[in-house]
């Protein structure tokens, strides 16, 4: 038989692409249907009048016979067409791209889509959402080893394989999907699909904390090339573990009868929750996620590893669930046994956490038990260097991008919030209400809240957290004594303390010199003014908030320098403490209201409120003996003993511990008002002028570790209402709390809520988005 | 006008107790009743955003008879007019007990340093210093740091202050940093001195330093030196007070057979706060925080609040007590001052026993002046000197015209204002 030749298939000078719709044709006829149908698409978004017409062929025919009742309409299936027409649009098709297309542009064209037919496979698997791990696995691993102009293709593809994997391994949430999909690329996603663990066959996803940084990171990284001061952000080196596999442990284990846990008593959940934890640290863990955790630890070698919780509830549900569930600390010294039984105790303990009494009362509340328990796990590096027997960041912390605590008229809330502290940043997440971070407004990053001396020493941080590698565990040590020790090879250390010598403060230390020897303190003074990392927080804050259209939260830490900053997590912000509801009702009717100001408000909300104290200002300002006045003081801070803690609120005129002028406000120290829901200003016109209000300056640092609320009132602001009248015509109960403060009652009103309304509390809801407080009577 | 407290009205109320008692001349009082001279300005400041703010300043010469005039400034959004002239009339009488060649002032800028950036705060001293600086100066008026004023707004206003005379003037303002022409022994003067005090008083009731008491109320700056010295010259400390920030109180921490100053000091933080749990480990009795004020002791010494002494805690002073010394601003108030004069408590009145302080200051403007710096050794002992003097000139005046020795005090201080300006012709 002699050889099959060219010639004897096609005629010489044939156009390549007629050779190749001949072999298909032969050979994969499925193949070619899908070429025409992107042929089609192609000619018809070059917008030739013919195509249009074959379109029409495609459309439904309206029939004439309405008599028959044969018509059908947009309520009616569209009849099935015969595959001969289809077969015959395919030809037409290519006979029109004949006409109007060059012989090269069709090959071309065709080559393109041929190449994108070997990553089909790709579309095809990212589109089913169920498809396990390990399958996806190897798809992305395929795709990962094509030659680069294999990767190539159409942007609507490319798009559509990117929301199926955002799909499959983030969340369903569509304004995620949105505003994640022009940020990433899919190798982005093998990235992360390589570095997770889970069941081979499981389909859990990555949860919430993870979805949320790993957006934030695409999101900056494009930003890089437009915004230098973003340039070395980094994010730590991260494994996840799949949330599903959670449920394989339980079920590895025989321990779904603590499924039901969540449903008993919550007395119940407290008393066996510590058993849990033990019975979980007792039970093996499944071959695939330890072999998991195994690979993982290889990868990070012996940096501490810090564990996160990152539960799916938090991003399907929009609860923030914050510090709800654990992150541990795991040193990650020692042998290599001893490193995987840390950490493997390390996600079992996490693992238990969602069993835990407050997650469960959290979710109660918010209506979210029946959600299932799966929970993704991130396991992190921890940011930082090793100092002699420490391992620690030279400082990290947390930022907001609007600003809930303003200590000036002249912050706004969009300027932002940065909690900062030297050491791990687990003392800035948390308030621990006797130490302090420093606090900086990003948009206003020279006004400090803490002027004078005293101010500075008294909130400064005094102790920082940092991982012990000998001990193998987190530890608090006094920041005095880890620069006593390590000098400056604490790093950036020139940026973070001031000196103090000779009862004054030196604020830019200058000099290095045996600083050891010095005595310093944290004020982070240096970073403020003289670096750029407070461009960096507005940057960061500005391009998130901007591109996710929420106000958001991040946590940070820097690895080495000034210049090193790492994204350790980022989340739509939660208002106020444990995600309080501050919207505004529309229906207060208006004799409940109290009073309400709509100035420089900061958000939250007070509910259960019993009683109002209530420093009248005309009866202060007519006080004439100094003696009298701070008495006033006196009496008010034994009313903060007195009255049940969180359900009273102070009003006052003008500066509340006012230490200059002690007639511009009531003289307290901060112990005299500790136990308020809040602290309110009044700012009565005076002879015609407005006094000015302090903002809580005197104890702001107090008042925001401490979370009671600052109010501003204005009652001589158009729109607000202030009840006084209720303050004078109410029974006065002060000499029923304190007998001796007879001769004091004009000034101080202690009111009683239930004397006002039968049966009502009083509840302030402050919403800094309106710029709009109200305090109301409610039954 | 608002009815109300006026603390200018209040240091006018006083002085005119005292002349009565001094029996000045009507000129006398109606001179040394009011400042000499008061500076009203407004400093215009371009704020950080490009707007332009204006501030009010005041310079108050209360008197320079006796020398330039001395005084702090202050950055305050309460400040009004009236505390501004109070205050200046109290340095006046400050600077004459302790017997300094300096007058009285007092100055400050209605302005909120929380709300402004260090650079607006920088403008606000230089603008500060342009208009007053031909009114002020080494052989004028010394300005010093005062409420929310630091030695970094004393060095921007010096450096204003020279640029414009064109030579070096350090004296021109005190409360510098040391090796920026501040002095050596400021941090231990205020401690220090009031103990020099309380050994002369100890002396002249016939009391051996050496096995005497002191209970103390804080445990800053001022009740650690003083304790130092105290011991050193064989005395007991019994307790020390502070306030505890964890459990939102003070506690007295005692030891009734002597704290060990060096232990403590291993124990507490820079906010002269104990480690609770080190100290009671160590067997110190930890007490409510007004226990200082029952303890059995020769001397107490209030050494950080206002009004800790009041007609409520007064009868609660044990029996023992011999001497009160002041080392706080206003720890007793008149009520108790009462009390305290008819139970023959011998009372060291704040502006005398804590009045090491602005010696320092006095002593930092003459080595600024000189440009000659002393050695720490050097300083304290002259310090110790003035102080010593000082008390017994207000000692002495107190027994023979038996009176309390606060109103001893004031006696002295104003005769000696009043004395300088009749010596000048003025009145």
């Amino acid at each position: 038989m002699p050889p099959l030749s060219h010639a004897n298939v096609v005629n010489p000078g044939t156009p390549e692409w007629k050779i190749i719709l001949k072999l298909l044709s032969e050979t994969d006829p499925e193949l070619l249907s899908r070429l025409s149908r992107k042929m089609l698409n192609y000619l018809f978004r070059r917008k030739i009048a013919k195509i249009s017409e074959i379109m029409e062929e495609l459309l439904p025919k309206q029939v004439d016979t309405v008599e028959t009742g044969d018509m059908y309409g947009e309520n009616q299936p569209a009849p099935r067409m015969d595959y001969n027409i289809l077969e015959d649009i395919t030809k037409q098709v290519f006979r029109v791209a004949e006409e109007v297309l060059s012989p090269n542009e069709i090959t071309m064209a065709l080559y393109r889509w041929l190449r994108y037919e070997k990553i089909r496979f790709l579309s095809v698997t990212a589109g089913r959402r169920d498809v396990p791990l390990g399958k996806l696995r190897e798809a992305l691993d395929k795709y990962e080893m094509l030659p680069k102009r294999n990767k190539k293709m159409e942007s609507r593809d490319r798009e559509n394989i990117i929301v199926g994997l955002t799909r499959r391994l983030f969340t369903d949430d569509l304004n995620y999907i949105s505003t994640i999909r022009k940020h990433v690329t899919i190798d982005d996603f093998a990235n992360v699909v390589n570095h997770m663990i889970g069941p081979y066959n499981g389909n859990g996803k990555v949860g919430g904390k993870a979805a949320g940084l790993f957006r934030a990171e695409k999101i900056l990284n494009t930003y890089k090339k437009s915004h230098t001061v973003l340039r070395n952000l980094k994010v730590p080196k991260t494994w996840f573990i799949s949330s599903d596999s959670v449920l394989e442990f339980i079920s590895h284990n025989a321990l779904e009868e603590m499924m039901a846990i969540k449903y008993a008593r919550q007395e119940e959940i407290q008393q066996e929750y510590h058993l849990l934890e033990q019975v979980f640290k007792h039970s093996i863990m499944p071959y695939s996620v330890l072999a998991g955790l195994e690979h993982a630890l290889d990868y990070f070698g012996t940096t501490p590893l810090v564990v996160r919780s990152s539960s799916l509830l938090e991003d399907s549900t929009g609860a923030a669930f914050a510090g709800k569930y654990k992150s541990l600390f795991v040193a990650n010294q020692g042998s290599r046994q001893h490193r995987l039984d840390a950490l493997v105790d390390a996600v079992l303990e996490i693992y238990a956490s969602i069993f835990g009494p407050d997650p469960i009362e959290y979710r109660r509340e918010r209506g979210l038990l029946d959600f299932n328990e799966e929970m993704g796990i991130l396991i992190q590096e921890v940011v930082g260097s090793k100092i002699g027997k420490y391992f620690f960041p030279p400082f990290a912390g947390v930022a907001f991008s609007r600003n809930d605590y303003r200590w000036s008229p002249r912050i706004k809330s969009e300027d932002g919030i940065v909690r900062l502290v030297a050491g791990l940043g687990t003392r800035a997440v948390d308030r621990t209400g006797q130490d302090f971070p420093v606090l900086m407004s990003p948009g206003q990053p020279k006004l400090r809240i803490n002027a004078s001396t005293e101010e500075l020493i008294r909130y400064a941080q005094k102790n920082m957290d940092v991982v012990n590698l000998e001990k193998g565990c987190l530890e608090t040590v006094s920041t005095e004594k880890m620069i006593r020790e390590y000098g400056s090879k604490v790093p950036c250390l020139p940026y973070l303390v001031s000196l103090y010598e000779e009862g004054t403060i030196q604020l830019s230390p200058g000099s290095m010199l045996n600083i050891q020897k010095k005595d310093t303190i944290i004020t982070f003074h240096n970073l403020l003014e003289r670096s750029p990392v407070p461009l960096f927080f507005k940057t960061v804050l500005n391009i998130l908030e901007d591109e996710i259209g929420l106000p958001v939260d991040i946590e940070f830490a820097y690895g080495h320098d000034i210049h090193t900053p790492y994204l350790l997590q980022c989340r739509p912000q939660s208002v106020g403490k444990g995600n309080v509801d501050v919207t505004i009702p529309s229906n207060i009717p208006n004799d409940t209201v109290m009073f309400s100001a709509n100035k420089y408000i900061m958000s939250g909300a007070c509910h259960n409120i019993d009683y109002m104290v209530y420093v009248d200002g005309t009866a202060y300002d007519e006080v004439e003996s100094r003696e009298k006045l701070l008495e006033i003081g006196h009496i008010i801070g034994k009313l903060n003993k007195l009255l049940p803690q969180k359900k009273f609120i102070l009003i006052g005129p003008g500066r509340w511990g006012s230490k200059g002028d002690i007639k511009l406000g009531v003289h307290v120290g901060y112990s005299d008002i500790n136990n308020t829901a809040m602290l309110i200003e009044v700012a009565k016109m005076k002879k015609g002028q407005i006094p000015d209000l302090s903002f809580g300056t005197h104890f702001f640092q107090d008042l925001v570790e401490a979370d009671i609320r600052y109010l501003p009132l204005y009652p001589d602001n158009d729109g607000v209402v202030f009840r006084e009248d209720v303050f004078f015509n109410k029974k006065n109960h002060l000499i029923d709390f304190i007998s001796k403060s007879k001769g004091f009652e004009h000034i101080i009103k202690v009111i009683k809520v239930t004397d006002i309304q039968e049966d009502a509390s009083l509840s302030v809801i402050l919403n800094s988005d309106v710029d709009e407080a109200v305090a109301f009577l409610k039954k | 006008m608002s009815k109300g407290f006026d603390a200018f009205k209040m240091a006018q109320g006083q002085f005119d107790l005292v002349a009565e008692t001094l029996d000045l001349d009507a000129g006398v009082r109606a001179f040394l009743r009011e400042p000499m001279r008061e500076y009203h300005f407004t400093i215009p400041v371009h704020m950080d955003d490009g707007s332009v703010e204006v501030f009010r300043g005041f310079r108050v010469q209360h008197s320079d008879v006796r020398g330039p005039c001395k005084g702090g400034i202050r950055f305050h959004p309460d400040e009004t007019i009236s505390t501004v002239k109070a205050l200046a009339t109290w340095m006046t009488w400050k600077t004459a007990v302790v017997d300094i060649p300096l007058g009285g002032g007092k100055g400050g800028v209605i302005c909120d340093p929380h709300e402004l950036s260090m650079r607006e705060q920088e403008q606000i001293c230089r603008g500060w210093i342009r208009n007053v600086w031909r009114n002020i100066g080494p052989v004028q008026d010394v300005p010093a740091p005062d409420v929310m004023t630091t030695p970094q707004h004393m060095l921007w206003m010096m450096d204003e202050y020279e640029t414009l005379m064109g030579g070096k003037y350090p004296g021109v303002i005190t409360g510098k940093p040391v090796g920026s022409g501040g002095s050596l022994g400021r941090t231990e003067a205020t401690g220090y001195g009031a103990i020099y005090t309380v050994r002369e008083a100890l002396k002249r009731l016939g009391i051996d330093i050496k096995g005497a008491t002191m209970a103390c109320q804080g445990f800053g700056n001022v009740v650690q030196y003083a304790t130092e010295l105290f011991i050193q010259y064989g005395g007991k400390v019994l307790c020390v007070s502070c306030w505890d920030q964890k459990d939102m109180k003070a506690y007295t921490y005692r030891k009734m057979d002597g704290i060990d100053l060096e232990f403590v000091m291993s124990i507490t933080d820079r906010f002269g706060t104990l480690d609770a749990e080190k100290a009671i480990a160590a067997g110190y009795e930890q007490l409510s925080g007004d226990a200082w004020i029952e303890t059995e002791a020769d001397v107490l010494l209030p050494g950080a609040l206002e009004n800790q002494i009041n007609a409520e805690t007064v009868s609660k002073i044990h029996a023992r007590v011999k001497v009160i010394a002041e080392g706080a601003n206003g720890p007793t108030t008149p009520e108790a001052d009462a009390v305290l004069s008819e139970r023959g408590i011998f009372n060291i009145p704040d502006f005398l026993c804590n009045a090491g302080g602005v010696t320092c200051s006095y002593f930092e403007q003459v080595q600024n002046n000189m440009n000659y710096y002393w050695e720490k050794d050097e300083v304290l002992s002259k310090l110790d000197t003035k102080m010593t003097t000082a008390f017994h000139a207000v000692a002495d005046l107190a027994e023979s015209q038996s009176v309390y020795m606060r109103d001893a005090a004031y006696m002295i201080a104003i005769d000696r204002v009043a004395n300088a300006a009749r010596m000048r012709g003025l009145v």
